[in-house]
């Protein structure tokens, strides 16, 4: 018992100071990404320069989003190059810059638009967003890896009927479900943040869902069993059936469209690379930790117990 | 000099994400900070209990 202790206490050391490491490499180290690109007709500095563009309009509808760019209209055999001024259903309204000082301005009739080709700068946005999946992911990738550990005990737990077993896998669910309540919350601010929306029915988020409420059953299922080695055998054969949700959960933004990201190889650059590798080692060490604690309790508990019986005795 | 309007709109974008990040981050470290010194206390206090009850039960067993 003691040397569990002693290993919770190096995890927890460990995990705290990765885990501070990997806080201090998301806020100060790793790179913000841009969250898509505008075009903007000036450049400011705070907004990121991306780089130039070129974009070909078909239709003039199209061209409202680019009031004060350069571009070329081609309409009714003839081009027009300037700042456009203003779009409407009936007319495309440019700055030709002629020089001309008595016709400054050229209005196209819509009807002879022909094709367009507007030219400018784009400028990206900063993601501040995106901080929130350096510890995102490594909580859910430990939600998935102690619930591994949950199915692997009541599996041993079935094949030997040792009571410890059954206190293993009740442990790790425990872990499992503090890691995917951490999860369902980040992962909800994040979904507001990127998405403008608290939820959507996408394929992960629905598979995660649904992995919660089994995590949740499971304990429910606990508290409704009176007697010790039916409610042992019966969580054991529901943990594993319940384990099945979580490759589904795991490869379903691989296997079906869905919008929510998937980390790519190379997808990430040095320091955000490290910084996630860091939180994801500080993470398991924090998660082993609070098994080990938890560990420590349920045997310190089985001591009190056989303590109290001989004393009574 | 008047920030372009498109400009702003995307200041405003960026900067709702602000709360939403340290909202996540608040809750994280809240969360295991709690979880892990409520575990912590519950094995201190049931390290004393024990320490009471198995000097108690010594003193049984040499007393007779």
């Amino acid at each position: 018992m003691q040397s569990g202790i002693r290993r919770a206490t190096i995890a927890l050391v460990v995990g705290g100071v990765l885990t501070l490491v990997a806080f201090i490499g998301t806020f100060f180290w790793a790179a913000v990404p841009n969250f898509g690109f505008v075009r903007v007709p000036e450049q400011v500095e705070s907004v990121r320069y991306v780089g130039p563009f070129q974009q070909e309009v078909d239709e003039p509808r199209y061209l409202t989003s680019y009031v004060d760019h350069t571009v070329t209209v081609v309409a009714d055999g003839e081009e027009y190059e300037g700042r456009l001024v203003e779009v409407s259903e009936e007319s495309i309204v440019i700055a030709t810059d002629t020089g001309d000082a008595g016709a400054p301005q050229t209005t196209i009739d819509a009807a002879d638009f022909e094709s367009a080709t507007v030219t400018g700068f784009e400028y990206g946005r900063a993601d501040w967003g995106q901080k929130i999946f350096y510890f995102h992911v490594p909580v859910a990738e430990i939600s998935f890896l102690v619930f591994g550990f949950a199915a692997f005990y009541s599996l041993r737990f079935i094949m030997t009927r040792k009571r410890e077993y059954d206190m293993k896998a009740r442990i790790s669910m425990e872990v499992t479900l503090t890691f995917v309540t951490l999860t369902m919350i980040t992962g909800i601010l994040w979904t507001k943040a990127a998405w403008g929306v608290w939820w959507d029915w996408e394929p992960r988020l629905t598979t995660y869902f649904i992995l919660t409420l089994l995590v949740v059953a499971y304990f429910v299922l606990r508290n409704a069993v009176e007697d010790e080695e039916r409610r042992a055998l019966y969580a054991a054969a529901f943990c594993i059936l319940a384990f099945v949700d979580v490759p589904i959960s795991f490869f379903i933004t691989r296997l079906i469209p869905s919008n929510h990201p998937v980390i790519e190889r190379g997808g990430l650059e040095g320091p955000m690379l490290v910084t996630f590798i860091v939180a994801q080692i500080g993470m398991i060490a924090l998660g082993y930790a609070i098994y080990q604690l938890r560990m420590g309790e349920m045997l310190l508990k089985d001591r009190l117990e056989t303590a109290k019986t001989r004393l009574e005795g | 000099m008047e920030m372009h309007p498109t400009l702003k709109e995307i200041y405003d974008l960026v900067l709702t994400q602000w709360p939403l990040v340290a909202a996540a981050y608040a809750v994280l470290w809240a969360a295991l900070v709690v979880y892990i010194g409520l575990a912590i206390r519950r094995l201190n206090a049931l390290g004393k209990q024990i320490e009471v009850l198995e000097a108690a039960v010594e003193r049984r067993a040499t007393t007779g």
